[in-house]
């Protein structure tokens, strides 16, 4: 399940515009499989699926689907990824793609719950997940349900009782969130109060997303784990593309990641540094939202740019590296990644807590560490991300919806996985240190920081005023 | 290296011997005893023989008598590791419940070769997940890796019992760690379900380690501590289960080396979980607040018979009343889950006589609607068991937690000697093969009940 954080993300998206004439039929059109690539199964790494290459097939809807077949397993996982962003460019707010996910949610267990089919939601950077995932004899049920609550327009029962959902769900959000949010949103150049749900906004009966646009199939990226043989499965997604028709437009044929990926906007240009030089000014947020009580925390965090699969290799080491002594994280977007900090404020003396964090960053960046330790990290953040999926249900639409976040173009994906992890393995102390000192040496390295603080009293603030050039970052409605 | 001997000579801490796998009914009045007669799988006491196409999983014992199952998925590149002993709380001496909770939290401990937490940390080092599950009949250490870290989790497992480090510091810090763990609670009363297992052991609470307890466990010196992890954890009372990608006979050439300087088993394989035999009648236990409305049967741990056991009660709480029954007549069954100890509990409300009215229901079982019920719960169940054991950590422990009724061969040079159907193991051939009648075969009839009453009722009652 990704990050909460990341709900942010869910808003950004690209889409490239196509429409299709809708025909009915009277005869299933024909399903066809092409292979993604030549270049067959990806290869056996340790710590790392080795999966065959799955399927691929555009259904007569548009609906892209990859159809991952592993022999005898007892149950199916079938993941639903829709992007964020509608056709006319419209960025969806945070509160309106979480209604329209809890929605899709409860539409779907309201039936197949009985079926002993799981239905889950996930969230990722520019797009929505939704998840079924039960045994082999519920598998047909499945597609046959989803077809029509994607293919349908809910009914205002069926909206109000996924605002339940979201609304029984609810956590006011704290500090770390909305520090973290304000961070996000300037790296992305979004408005901050698009990506944090209030409970106000939640609680509107008047917000409703252009369904059948939301849920069009070509815009949608279909991925099936199961036992069955792709061919053996065609009948099956001919009638879900037969009950899921796509709205009027042009055609075009458009691969996963063009559908799905974010549209990330030109980095601006930012030197702005943490430490001495040319420091960014700290925003104090004042959200427009509730916030709960608790502890302060300020939030440092930069874009850095990952266009190759040894950058991607080499930021998530690094960050698990840094992770040993701070709260950092990474999250990818293909040739993108945000990279954060949390620092929590809690004592007294909030700028020593800052400048503590500062130094601790700066020495990991400046610091040549050994093979050793390098080898100790990927081995850990590898080996874990296998051990969780094992203990998640092993879902291969999971890893393969990772991969993605991994790769440039549709070929990549399924290798995506075993190439990171050969690739961090591959990483010597020298490339990674001349790395770190470049993208995460807030003093030393390449500018683009900015940091944003919430829940400060005005002790810290005053105190936090030694640091950098307060600015207060109030979020409009 | 040699187990230590038991010392006889710590008179502070008098051994206990394991209670009778077969204890007589407690019905002192009764002299009929008539073993239970086995369900209709009984042609799985003799072992298994793989058809072609089935998938195997590979069961044997070495010569140190640790018995060890080998399953393959190659699903992710994982492995689910489990070490099951044949040891719990129902093996604490009289004077000292908790021991055996605190024995197990010291062999994290470590011994010679394992420094304190290094067992934890070759798990948590490569990002894997481990647990200790401390039970009534059996300790579990589980450890899910990836499977490239499996080797080095494998030898983990052949060091942990041997000789454990015992100094007073890494024992007050075991015993703070058992003093955490609160533990499960059955679903009976504990004298009812030390009743219906014959084992005097399950009816304290080996999971509250209160004060006065811990006071004594912590004044135990060092050689008591010794005798009694020698005694209690060995490994010719143990099960290792591994659930990997790969060959299962590939991984059973690199295990065997692990075990091989063990000394040779002294004694034959424990069945923990034989089920005590049954007598004529319906026995009573009385309990504080027995309202002579609840009866309990104990569970083998025999393959399928956990899932037999929900299937009798999913077909029981379906029933529907009879207008010859009383109006308000409820009839509610459940399962206690505990490894090797599993009990099933029934409840019988408004009626005036819960026995008759039990009985009713029990004979409705067999016939009609009932009888249709149950094969469609079978199905249900069976399927859904197939599915729920789809992942290698789940796979690992419910193999640990079955004990098939048939020896595991000792292991051999000829690979194929070892091999059994999985589905065996699971549990799943015994459930496709069992008719509704062996319901009744299964034991789940009145002679083999226990029926808690008021200790008044008890006495009048023989």
């Amino acid at each position: 399940m990704r990050s909460r954080t990341l709900t942010l993300f869910a808003c950004l998206g690209v889409l490239g515009g196509s429409s299709l004439a809708c025909k009915r039929r009277d005869t299933l059109p024909p399903v066809v499989f092409t292979p993604l690539d030549e270049a067959g199964d990806a290869s056996t790494v340790h710590d790392a699926p080795a999966w065959p290459v799955p399927a691929r097939a555009q259904l007569d809807n548009q609906a892209l689907v990859y159809w991952q077949h592993e022999p005898e397993s007892p149950g199916f996982h079938v993941r639903l990824l829709l992007p964020t962003t509608m056709p006319n460019g419209e960025i969806l707010r945070a509160v309106d793609v979480l209604l329209a996910a809890r929605t899709l949610e409860s539409r779907l267990a309201a039936t197949l719950e009985r079926r002993a089919v799981e239905v889950a939601l996930s969230f990722a950077p520019g797009r929505i997940e939704v998840v079924l995932s039960g045994p082999n004899a519920s598998f047909r049920a499945a597609l046959a349900r989803l077809a029509v609550v994607a293919g349908t327009v809910p009914t205002d029962k069926e909206r109000a009782r996924g605002q339940g959902r979201a609304v029984k769900d609810y956590r006011v959000p704290r500090a770390v969130d909305v520090a973290t949010v304000d961070v996000i949103a300037r790296l992305i150049q979004r408005p901050p109060s698009s990506e944090l749900i209030g409970r106000e906004e939640l609680f509107s009966t008047e917000r409703r997303v252009d369904w059948r646009t939301f849920t069009d199939p070509r815009r949608a990226v279909l991925i099936v784990h199961t036992g069955l043989p792709a061919d053996e499965g065609t009948e099956l997604l001919a009638a879900l593309a037969a009950k899921w028709p796509a709205s009027r437009g042009d055609e075009e044929s458009l691969t996963a990641l063009q559908r799905l990926r974010p549209a990330w906007p030109e980095p601006v240009g930012s030197r702005t540094m943490l430490v001495e030089s040319n420091v960014a000014p700290l925003h104090v947020v004042a959200p427009n939202v509730d916030v709960a009580r608790g502890s302060p925390t300020l939030v440092l965090g930069r874009i850095i740019p990952t266009p190759t699969a040894v950058e991607r290799a080499q930021a998530r080491l690094a960050q698990r590296i840094v992770q040993e002594a701070l709260d950092a994280r990474l999250e990818f977007s293909g040739p993108f990644a945000v990279f954060l900090v949390r620092v929590p404020l809690l004592h007294s003396d909030s700028k020593r807590a800052v400048d503590r964090a500062l130094a601790d960053l700066g020495e990991l960046a400046q610091t040549e560490h050994t093979r050793g330790r390098l080898t100790q990290a990927a081995r850990l953040w590898l080996g874990a991300r296998l051990v969780a999926q094992s203990l998640d249900g092993e879902d291969w639409t999971a890893l393969w919806s990772e991969s993605m976040d991994l790769s440039r173009t549709d070929v990549e994906i399924p290798h995506a996985l075993a190439r990171e992890a050969e690739t961090m393995l591959a990483i010597t102390p020298d490339v990674l240190s001349a790395w770190m000192r470049e993208w995460m040496d807030p003093q030393n390295g390449q500018g683009g920081w900015t940091w944003s603080v919430a829940g400060v009293d005005d002790a810290a603030r005053n105190a936090l005023a030694e640091l950098a050039k307060l600015e207060a970052s109030e979020w409009p409605p | 290296m040699g187990a230590p001997p038991t010392d006889a000579s710590s008179t502070d801490f008098p051994s206990t011997e394991l209670p009778p796998t077969n204890a007589a009914s407690t019905d002192a009045a009764s002299n009929d005893t008539q073993p239970i007669e086995p369900a209709t799988g009984s042609e799985l006491t003799v072992r298994p023989r793989l058809a072609p196409g089935e998938t195997a999983a590979v069961e044997e014992r070495l010569p140190s008598g640790l018995r060890v199952v080998i399953v393959r998925d190659d699903t992710l590149p994982v492995a689910a590791v489990v070490l099951a002993i044949g040891t719990g709380t129902h093996d604490d001496p009289h004077e000292y419940p908790g021991l055996v909770q605190a024995l197990a939290y010291h062999l994290l401990a470590g011994n010679y070769e394992l420094r304190p937490g290094a067992a934890l940390a070759a798990v948590h080092d490569v990002g894997g997940f481990a647990t200790l599950a401390v039970g009534a009949a059996q300790v579990r250490f589980e450890s899910l890796v990836p499977v490239s870290s499996l080797e080095r989790v494998l030898w983990v497992e052949s060091q942990r019992l041997r000789a454990p480090t015992v100094n007073r510091n890494l024992w007050l810090k075991s015993l703070a760690y058992a003093h955490d763990e609160r533990g499960r609670q059955p679903v009976v009363p504990r004298s009812a379900w030390a009743a219906a297992w014959a084992d005097p052991g399950l009816a304290h609470d080996g999971h509250d380690l209160g004060r006065a307890v811990l006071e004594k466990l912590r004044a135990m010196n060092d050689r008591q501590i010794s005798a009694q992890l020698a005694r209690l954890f060995a490994y010719d009372r143990a099960t290792l289960i591994v659930v990997a990608p790969g060959e299962p006979q590939g991984w059973a050439t690199k295990i065997r080396p692990l075990f091989a300087d063990l000394p040779r088993a002294s004694r034959g394989p424990s069945t923990v979980s034989a089920v005590p035999p049954s007598t004529a009648n319906l026995r009573n236990v009385p309990v504080a607040g027995g309202d002579g409305q609840r009866f309990v049967w104990p569970v083998p741990a025999r393959p399928g018979a956990g899932v037999w056991a929900k299937v009798f009660c999913d077909v029981l709480n379906r029933q529907k009343r009879t207008r010859e029954e009383p109006p308000k007549l409820r009839v509610h069954c459940a399962v206690d889950e505990e490894p090797l100890r599993q009990v099933v509990l029934v409840r019988v409300h408004g009626a005036d006589d819960p026995v008759a009215a039990l009985e009713q229901r029990l004979v409705r079982l067999g016939t009609g609607r009932d009888l249709r019920n149950l094969d469609r719960r079978r199905a249900h169940r069976l399927r859904h068991l197939h599915y729920d054991l789809r992942l290698p950590l789940t796979m690992a422990s419910w193999l640990a937690q079955v004990e098939p009724p048939w020896p595991a061969v000792p292991a051999s040079d000829d690979p194929a000697s070892s091999l059994v159907p999985l589905r065996a193991l699971t549990g799943e051939s015994s459930l496709e093969a069992m008719t509704s009648w062996s319901l009744v075969d299964a034991g789940f009839t009145l002679p083999n009940a226990w029926r808690l009453v008021e200790p008044a009722t008890a006495e009048a009652q023989p």
